[in-house]
């Protein structure tokens, strides 16, 4: 009966014991929880604020993701903030206690200017990705060498032997290569040279990723001043809505498409054929040499003026 | 036997325990209530924080506005208790944290410093009657102020959408925390009272066996086994000292039962030996007269006698029982007389006085009053010519029975008498003459040890001698078994 009762009591004893274990871990997970929440995590040493066009496009969303793949490993906490003529947020960056900023310049040439030179007035180091501004502006540049681009799309086109009109349609949603358009262009006339049958045609689309499409039906449709017989878009979402227009028009391998960035449905376009090339400028390696760049600047207060991520065009499977 | 197991410390110990152990439980489940709360306040109080902030900063306007207007000393006044207040809800220090919404609330933080600044730069600049400046300035600062305003309602949607999300998670785990404190609380409450029950059974149990073992002691039974148990030292020493007193009973009793047995065993085979001794010398004496008898008288006689003589063998040699009635003593006596009045018809004369109604009212011990009788007949008379007289009276005193024989003999001298009433008369040398009469006087001690006068002698040469028998009647005769 005594033995029966002190065997109950360590029972009882154990099962409180459990219990009590259980509403003590149960607090400590609450609590850890509401402190995750509040971000009581490792403190950075530096805090940058990327300032990117409010554009849903692939082109910034792997450069986000690459500026953010690599944010860690040189211990900076990153913001995003948009830029543009309708937000106030690039023009009040200097008030917000940010150690450093990256930049896509998306202003006016002049206002861009002034809100950098304030920038740096206020001792803010800064990095222009992918849009060179001016070749006078001291600040440094990560980004694809455009001249180098156009050279690239020219070489491909002069693989062909004869052109008639070639089309290079430019996009809102790629903004840093339509601002270089003269570029380009000079690249790829610099390769063609004497093949160029005419002036290199331009076409922009805005930000409507469908926008190419029926870009595309009035270009081939048209013959005037004469038949178009390559198209070069500079962004993914036109490319990809263009191929669709050639395909409906049963054009396929009668016009040389050399189309933008390095997708699932772009690589399938390129290994049907349908695809003569695509160029990949790489933008999360933009990101990444972005941040690299500008946490040298704030480690050491140098760096190179500019950072080439380079170019390069994918050739399609033969017809 | 240490003060920590004494039955006081025991007990204040066990109490102390099982209190503390309920009153440590009730204060976890105190502080946890407490925490629970804080933690839920918490969820919101980043919102909240901001939303006081973005007021302040809706606040901070119109007194700006109106010193930049006015340039009275009471808008200043304004404008500074207002800066004050809205420096006074700034961190002074926040970390670079990875979290986007931190870094979102660090930049707020920084830009009000820095509109706070401006304010004051602004002060400057209309003191300075800068008009200019001061115009553009607050142009600027509007436009700051606004998307401050902006990005903190922003901040706070998102936060607070974020922390309904998280809501029904916190919910949930806050019901689990509550059933587990709940059966902290429970089982508390439960292992204090088995400890507290425990406790007392440990003073309790020992108690209830010492009272089962008195039961059995006080019904008999010593042989049953000692209460060994681990308890406080109170209790341990009285049941020590109740083991103890338990063995010296069972011993003491034993050793009683061992000397009465011994004694009864002694009594029996004295009584048997007396009572056998007496009937050699009379069969052979009688035995005599009733062949002298058949050879003088004729044959009717001779078979009275005979009869006479019968039922006297059969009174006694029959008779086992050591008490008898008083009737069946007489007649005994009686038909003893008979024979002896057959033997001394002229020498001896015989009386026998007993009233009727003591007859069945009493009984007596066997074999008296004959011996007592035979003694006289053949000791009193020895050298004396005249008639010899025995009178044999029973009377009663009170209580008291009192049995005499009497004889008018030559008495006993006073040495004989002592050394016939003396307690060691046993172990002198027997004398046949005396031997019937001491024989009764031992069997009447051996019944009635307590009463030391229940035989006495009166003897003088000048009138005989009497033998007087007192039984108490309220006494009951020592029978040995």
């Amino acid at each position: 009966m005594r033995n029966g009762s002190r065997i109950l009591l360590v029972v009882v004893f154990l099962v409180f014991a459990f219990a009590l274990t259980r509403s003590v871990t149960t607090m400590i997970s609450l609590t850890q929880a509401v402190a995750t929440r509040t971000g009581a995590g490792e403190p950075r040493s530096h805090h940058v604020a990327v300032f990117l066009p409010e554009q849903d496009t692939l082109f910034f969303e792997e450069l986000e993701n690459g500026v953010v793949a690599v944010a860690d490993d040189y211990d900076i906490a990153i913001s995003f903030h948009p830029i543009g003529p309708d937000t106030p947020e690039f023009r009040l960056a200097r008030y917000t206690g940010i150690d450093g900023a990256i930049i896509y310049p998306y202003l006016p040439e002049r206002e861009m200017r002034r809100q950098l030179e304030l920038l740096e007035e206020n001792e803010i180091p800064v990095v222009l990705v992918e849009q060179d501004v001016a070749d006078d502006w001291p600040w440094t540049f990560v980004g694809t060498n455009n001249f180098e681009l156009g050279r690239r799309i020219g070489a491909r086109l002069a693989e062909r032997s004869e052109h008639g009109r070639i089309v290079v349609v430019y996009s809102d949603k790629a903004p840093a290569v339509a601002a270089e358009k003269e570029l380009i262009e000079l690249g790829m006339t610099t390769v063609m040279g004497d093949r160029l049958a005419a002036p290199i045609t331009r076409r922009q689309t805005a930000l409507n990723p469908l926008d190419a499409e029926a870009l595309t039906y009035q270009l081939l449709r048209s013959t005037s001043p004469s038949p178009v017989t390559a198209l070069v878009f500079t962004d993914t979402d036109d490319t990809l809505a263009a191929l669709q227009a050639i395909i409906n028009l049963n054009l396929v391998g009668e016009v040389q498409v050399i189309g933008f960035g390095v997708t699932d449905a772009i690589i399938d376009y390129l290994d049907r054929g349908v695809l003569d090339a695509t160029i990949a400028v790489n933008p999360q390696r933009i990101g990444i040499e972005s941040v690299r760049v500008l946490a040298e600047l704030l480690e050491t207060g140098n760096a190179p003026g500019y950072v080439d991520t380079g170019v390069e065009v994918i050739r399609g499977a033969p017809r | 036997m240490t003060t920590r197991n004494s039955l006081r410390s025991q007990l204040v110990y066990s109490a102390a325990i099982g209190i503390a152990m309920v009153i440590a439980s009730i204060i976890y489940i105190l502080f946890a209530t407490l925490r629970l709360q804080q933690i839920v306040n918490d969820q919101f109080r980043t919102e909240r924080a901001l939303q006081e902030l973005q007021l302040e900063v809706v606040a901070v306007r119109t007194p700006f506005l109106n010193y930049l207007s006015s340039r009275s000393s009471r808008a200043l006044s304004d404008l500074l208790a207002e800066e004050q207040v809205l420096r006074g809800m700034l961190p002074d220090h926040t970390r670079i944290e990875s979290d986007p919404a931190l870094l979102a609330r660090r930049e707020i933080y920084s830009m009000l410093t820095s509109y706070l600044d401006l304010i004051q730069h602004a002060i400057d600049l209309k003191r300075a009657r800068a008009i200019e400046e001061y115009t553009l300035l607050y142009e600027e600062m509007a436009d700051m102020s606004d998307h401050i305003v902006e990005r903190i309602d922003r901040i706070s949607l998102s936060g607070l959408r974020g922390e309904l999300a998280r809501y029904e998670e916190i919910i949930e785990t806050s019901r689990e925390l509550l059933f587990w404190n709940l059966a902290v609380i429970i089982l508390a409450f439960v292992a204090s009272t088995l400890w507290i029950s425990i406790s007392i059974n440990r003073v309790t149990d020992p108690m209830n066996r010492l009272a089962w073992m008195a039961g059995e002691l006080s019904s008999g039974n010593f042989d049953i086994a000692d209460i060994e148990i681990d308890t406080v030292h109170e209790v341990g020493a009285v049941i020590s000292a109740f083991n103890t007193m338990k063995h010296d009973i069972r011993q003491y009793i034993s050793e009683l039962n061992r000397q009465q047995k011994m004694e009864q065993l002694l009594k029996r085979m004295e009584l048997y030996t007396m009572q056998a001794q007496m009937n050699p010398h009379f069969l052979f004496n009688t035995l005599n007269t009733g062949v002298q008898l058949a050879i003088t008288e004729n044959a009717e006689r001779t078979a009275d006698f005979m009869e006479h003589l019968a039922g006297f063998f059969r009174f006694n040699l029959r008779e086992r029982n050591f008490i008898v009635p008083l009737r069946r003593e007489i007649e005994g006596l009686e038909a003893y007389l008979y024979i002896l009045r057959i033997r001394f018809p002229k020498s001896l004369g015989f009386s026998l006085d007993v009233p009727e109604d003591l007859l069945d009212s009493f009984t007596v011990p066997a074999l008296m009053l004959q011996p007592l009788v035979e003694n006289s007949v053949i000791h009193a008379f020895k050298g004396i010519d005249r008639p010899g007289k025995i009178s044999i009276r029973v009377r009663r005193e009170g209580s008291i029975l009192i049995l005499s024989v009497r004889d008018n003999g030559i008495g006993i001298d006073e040495e004989t008498a002592r050394r016939l009433l003396g307690p060691h008369s046993r172990d002198v040398e027997h004398d046949s003459k005396v031997m019937g009469l001491e024989n009764v006087i031992h069997r009447l001690h051996f019944f009635f040890p307590d009463e030391p006068d229940v035989v006495t002698i009166h003897s003088d040469p000048a009138w005989g001698t009497e033998i007087l028998i007192k039984i108490n009647t309220e006494v009951e005769p020592c029978i040995p078994f």
